[in-house]
């Protein structure tokens, strides 16, 4: 199988609903935000239950990543299987892909990868088989994924790792320098979509995440109306090639004003 | 700079963070000067993964700068043979290396970083099948260079008059054909050798039998021991009037590019350093070096002479004919001929740019130039006859060749152009002696309209014979004086009288005159006549009033006579070469001067403006004779590759060089007159916040007490007060430099510019540069301010010396303070 990449994207605009309702002081909205510690937790672990997400549009999803909760043993649920279904009009639904329970059970992240398709609408059915769940199902967040297969004679693009190096170095005066390589365009980093701060103004620590799959950079800056900031991500983190990992960076931002964060 | 950059380019290159994007393509050509931004290119970014650092250096030592060629790893052997290394035999497989940079992959700066550019060597291509790999070497031009044999950077001396190639040092020999069936010449050197044997000349080719040249004509040569033994041929037309009567043999190599060819190349001699570059730099497909001013000033304020261009736009035989006529227009634009094309050089650039050709057969003779008018006047000869016979006006404004006079029979050393103002009016016209009449012309400068304005009657003369074709002036502007007949000489003078609006005689202003010449110039400050006495083979100086001549220069007398065929006065001096020796001669009334360097017969070509004296000679080489001399080269026998030809010709002239892989070359004296290191004015500002360290490097240029200069013929050294010292002092150091290219002429000028630069110690700091200013380059300034550091502390525009481009978006150069 060639080398293939993906390109994630939230779900945003999608309207999601839960057959098992939402637990009291949790906000089933949370599992847009691609912040795996702001969660949706179901109301109830009894019985099969489903979870709805009706996308604005059509397109392409390759890969879907269902995020549990940071630190949680309990995972994204306990014990039983995790079916994801798609439907072009929320009538007919077709299985996509089966998480058995090994698979599922205390696992933060589960990602499926499936065959093309142009549904709308994508449904998680947690245990289809009438017996109480273990647990309520809970979900962090949820990523789409369109996996790009190379044409020919573009027939091979460089491994996860290969395709760019990040550098950086301090002048004499400790002004920081940083770049990255990117080849062709083939940039797994481009589509990696950092959560948008805008509003009021914020005072107190600020945590973003995100998801992302390749080999991460050592260093980010973050521009916040057109002031950098440098952050370093964690020494054992720098140099691992991650699949399907998620790591959260922190930010400590004070008196914030309102603006747009960019990443670069 | 290697371009100029956008806003958005150095917002990026000075921010925290940029993404950086490169873009590697080959394509197949035998063109090499084609611009890497045409053509069609096969992208191959996505099978290679790594793509070094380019770097490059003006001197890893003396005058020999580097440009470093990379290697390569490329994936997929069957997709880089089909798509990348499928050249044939006559095709380069040509590189370049595009990056860009930007704030993210989405808001990139428009601005292409050419990061490297060359050649694959096809012989290192090497594919391995376990890794699916090809490797390979990618030659800069730089190694390209290294690889061109230097008998590419040769040229062709023709004369149109002997229909063959001038041999510079074999006067009188012109090659004709070397294509002689069953006999022609194999590719590469050849040697020609003359031998005037006591007054029974001889030649020779390869060492092989010598010919005997008993006369004027055509001779073959061989390379046999005995003609039967000729394995290879040529055919030489031996002119002996003009052949060298001196003891020495004379030798030339000829170069022959390849087989069947009938007209050989010869080594160049006498050409500006701009030059040489250009056509060195032509052989790697470089083909418009950029040069600041190589001009030195000669260390004594003398006046010197140096060779600038050339009379002809292409080095194309047809398009060269034999160069006699210059008229000077402006500060940067001398009018030139070669045959009967005219051409416009340009004095700054050295660039020949053709304009327009007279009839076909024709050979111009004498060009003159009237400004307020912007009209050419070109007289030209189209038949052997013994006079100019036709004129014409070339209306440089509107660029129109008005209908030729054809039937004139001007002398070119009768003619001049007179532009008197008077009454609101001008007498503009041409004057020239028709022997045939005799009379004097007046050619109306407007309507070129001929007029009889004297007969020899009206000129004091009480018969037909008095007016001469001989040399003619004119002085204060309005007064043209001619000198006359032989065997009695004297000087007869017309001048335009405003009172009366018409030319007037105004009578004989010297009844006694010692010699009536042909060939003369006039020295209008001193009223002093140098000319050329063809009947007792001398060079006399006498004033227009005298009756007594001095001998300047007595040339041999005897069969085998020497003569001078062509003078000109710049207001100063008077100048000539002979047809054997020639050495160029300059003289007036306090004697002659001689400075030793070789023409080939320079004639009238000769023009004065913007403070120097330009000259050309037949074969097409255009000097200039002033106290400030274009740096240039004397003979320039290549037998080394390319790129050693280009290093020899840079420490020859003290100059510096290097190459961008834009397809671009930059050309610098190594220092201003002071000695002071150039730039090339283009500013990179470093300061504690864009670099992360500095190396200093004290032992790269340590100052030297004497500078010694050797070009095998002369050896100089200069101390900086003297010349020809004895460096004895403990520790003193000297540099030496042994190089045949510097002209002897100019050694001593070239001595001084060298010790100029290296009196002084220099220092190479090495400084990491974390922003990227990638259009910086070798040759461009920087201007420090590292307030804080150890080392220095700050410094205004010193040159890059090197810069090496690293994928990371950062740099490192090598600054010379």
């Amino acid at each position: 199988m060639p080398n293939v990449k993906f390109l994630y994207e939230g779900i945003e605009g999608a309207t999601l609903t839960a057959s098992g309702g939402t637990s009291a002081g949790y906000n089933i909205e949370d599992v847009k935000d691609r912040n795996p510690n702001t969660l949706w937790v179901s109301s109830t672990q009894d019985l099969t239950q489903t979870f709805k997400a009706i996308l604005p549009a059509s397109r392409n999803v390759d890969t879907i990543i269902i995020d549990g909760i940071n630190g949680s043993a309990l995972g994204i649920n306990s014990g039983f299987t995790l079916k994801i279904k798609s439907s072009p009009n929320g009538t007919v639904w077709t299985d996509r892909y089966t998480f058995n329970a090994a698979a599922v059970n205390g696992k933060t992240r589960l990602v499926c990868e499936i065959a093309s398709a142009n549904a709308q609408q994508w449904m998680l059915e947690f245990n289809d088989t009438d017996t109480s769940l273990a647990a309520a199902p809970q979900i962090g967040s949820i990523l789409l994924g369109t996996r790009f297969e190379p044409a020919t004679p573009y027939d091979e693009i460089p491994k996860h790792g290969e395709q760019f190096t990040t550098t950086f170095s301090r002048a004499l005066d400790s002004t920081p320098y940083g770049s990255q390589n990117i080849n062709d365009g083939i940039e797994i980093w481009k589509n990696i979509q950092w959560q948008r701060v805008t509003g009021a103004t914020r005072l107190a620590f600020l945590t973003m995440g995100h998801t992302c799959r390749g080999k991460l950079r050592p260093l980010y800056f973050i521009d916040v109306d057109g002031t950098s900031y440098l952050v370093y991500l964690p020494d054992k983190i720098e140099e691992q090639h991650v699949m399907y990992d998620q790591y959260t960076i922190s930010l400590e931002l004070e008196a914030f004003s309102p603006g747009t964060i960019k990443l670069t | 700079m290697k371009f100029t950059p956008t806003e958005k380019f150095l917002s990026v290159a000075k921010s925290s963070f940029k993404v950086i994007a490169k873009k590697i393509y080959f394509r197949n050509t035998t063109d090499l000067t084609v611009a890497l931004n045409t053509g069609t290119w096969t992208d191959a970014t996505r099978f290679v993964d790594t793509i070094p650092d380019s770097a490059s250096q003006i001197e890893y030592d003396l005058g020999n700068f580097s440009i470093d060629s990379i290697s390569i790893i490329a994936k997929n052997i069957v997709w880089m043979t089909a798509n990348v290394l499928n050249a044939t035999a006559a095709q380069f497989i040509e590189c370049k290396v595009e990056l860009t940079i930007g704030f993210s992959e989405g808001d990139m700066a428009s601005d292409i970083v050419y990061h490297f550019s060359g050649y694959i060597d096809k012989d290192s291509i090497l594919p391995h099948e376990s890794s699916d790999t090809v490797s390979f070497t990618i030659d800069s031009a730089d190694a390209l260079m290294q690889k061109i044999e230097g008998t590419a950077i040769t040229t062709q001396y023709y004369s149109s008059v002997k229909a063959g190639i001038v041999l510079l040092n074999i006067p009188g020999i012109y090659v004709t054909n070397c294509n002689i069936a069953s006999y022609m010449l194999s590719a590469g050197v050849h040697t020609i050798a003359y031998d005037f044997n006591n007054g029974n000349p001889q030649a020779h080719l390869n060492n092989g039998e010598w010919v005997k040249l008993t006369g004027t004509g055509t001779y073959t040569l061989g390379d046999g021991e005995t003609s039967a033994t000729d394995r290879q041929r040529i055919t030489i037309k031996f002119d002996r009037a003009e052949s060298a009567t001196d003891d020495e043999t004379h030798e030339e190599q000829i170069i022959i590019p390849a087989a069947n060819t009938i007209l050989p190349r010869t080594w160049i001699t006498g050409i500006s350093m701009a030059e040489v570059a250009k056509k060195i730099y032509a052989t790697v497909g470089i083909i418009a070096p950029i040069n600041s001013s190589l001009l030195c000033n000669t260390h004594d304020g003398r006046r010197e002479l140096s060779f600038i261009g050339y009379a002809s736009d292409g080095q194309d035989v047809a398009n060269i004919g034999t160069s006699y006529a210059m008229a000077y227009k402006s500060a940067t634009e001398i009018f030139v001929s070669s045959g009967r094309r005219v051409s416009s050089f340009n004095s700054e650039t050295g660039v020949t740019t053709y304009l327009f050709s007279v009839v076909a057969g024709a050979t111009i003779t004498k060009m003159i130039y009237n400004a307020r008018n912007d009209h050419l006047w070109i007289l030209y000869h189209i038949s052997t006859e013994d006079f100019d016979g036709a004129m014409v006006r070339y209306d440089v404004g509107t660029a129109t060749l008005q209908t030729p006079l054809s039937t004139i029979g001007a002398h070119h050393y009768t003619l001049e152009l007179f532009d008197i103002a008077y009454s609101s009016t001008y007498e503009y016209c041409l004057l020239f002696i028709d022997y045939a009449g005799p009379y004097v012309i007046r050619v109306d400068g407007l309507t070129m309209a001929q007029t009889i304005l004297f007969t020899s009657a009206g000129l004091g003369y009480s018969g037909g014979s008095g007016i001469r074709n001989k040399f003619a002036y004119q002085t204060d502007g309005i007064r043209y004086r001619l000198t006359t007949f032989q065997t009695n000489p004297k000087i007869h003078e017309i001048y335009f009288s405003i009172a009366l609006a018409s030319w007037t005689f105004t009578g004989i202003i010297n009844a006694n005159a010692p010699w009536s010449p042909y060939i003369a110039g006039y020295i209008p400050a001193t009223s002093t006549i140098i000319g050329f006495d063809e009947v007792n083979f001398r060079v006399i100086s006498y004033t227009d009033t005298s009756s007594v001549a001095t001998t300047l220069l007595q040339l041999n007398p005897t069969g085998w006579q020497d003569v001078v065929e062509g003078m000109f006065s710049d207001g100063q001096y008077v100048c000539f070469t002979t047809r054997q020796r020639r050495f160029w001669h300059f003289a007036d009334a306090a004697g002659l001067y001689t400075s030793d360097i070789n023409l080939h017969c320079a004639y009238q070509a000769s023009t004065i403006g913007n403070g120097r004296t330009y000259a050309m000679d037949v074969v097409g080489r255009i000097v200039q004779f002033h106290t400030v001399i274009e740096r240039f080269l004397d003979r320039c026998i290549f037998e080394e590759k390319a790129k050693g030809a280009l290093t020899s010709s840079l420490r020859a002239t003290n100059c510096i060089s290097t190459m961008s892989f834009a397809k671009k070359a930059l050309l610098y004296p190594r220092g201003d007159e002071n000695g002071n290191p150039v730039t090339s004015g283009n500013i990179m500002t470093l300061t504690i916040s864009n670099i992360n360290d500095i190396e200093k490097n004290e032992a790269y240029g340590k100052a030297f007490n004497v500078v010694e200069v050797d070009n095998g013929k002369i050896k100089i050294n200069y101390d900086g007060t003297n010349f020809d010292v004895l460096p004895t002092a403990l520790n003193m150091r000297v540099l030496t430099i042994q190089n045949s290219l510097i002209p002897s002429n100019v050694i001593k000028d070239y001595c001084k510019n060298f010790f100029d630069y290296f009196k002084t110690a220099r220092t190479l700091y090495t400084v990491p540069v974390l922003q990227t200013m990638f259009h910086a380059e070798p040759m461009d300034g920087v201007t420090s301010n590292f307030t804080t550091t150890k080392i220095i502390n700050s410094s205004s525009n010193k040159p890059i010396y090197s810069a090496e481009y690293k994928t990371d978006g950062t740099m490192k150069v090598g600054v010379l303070i």
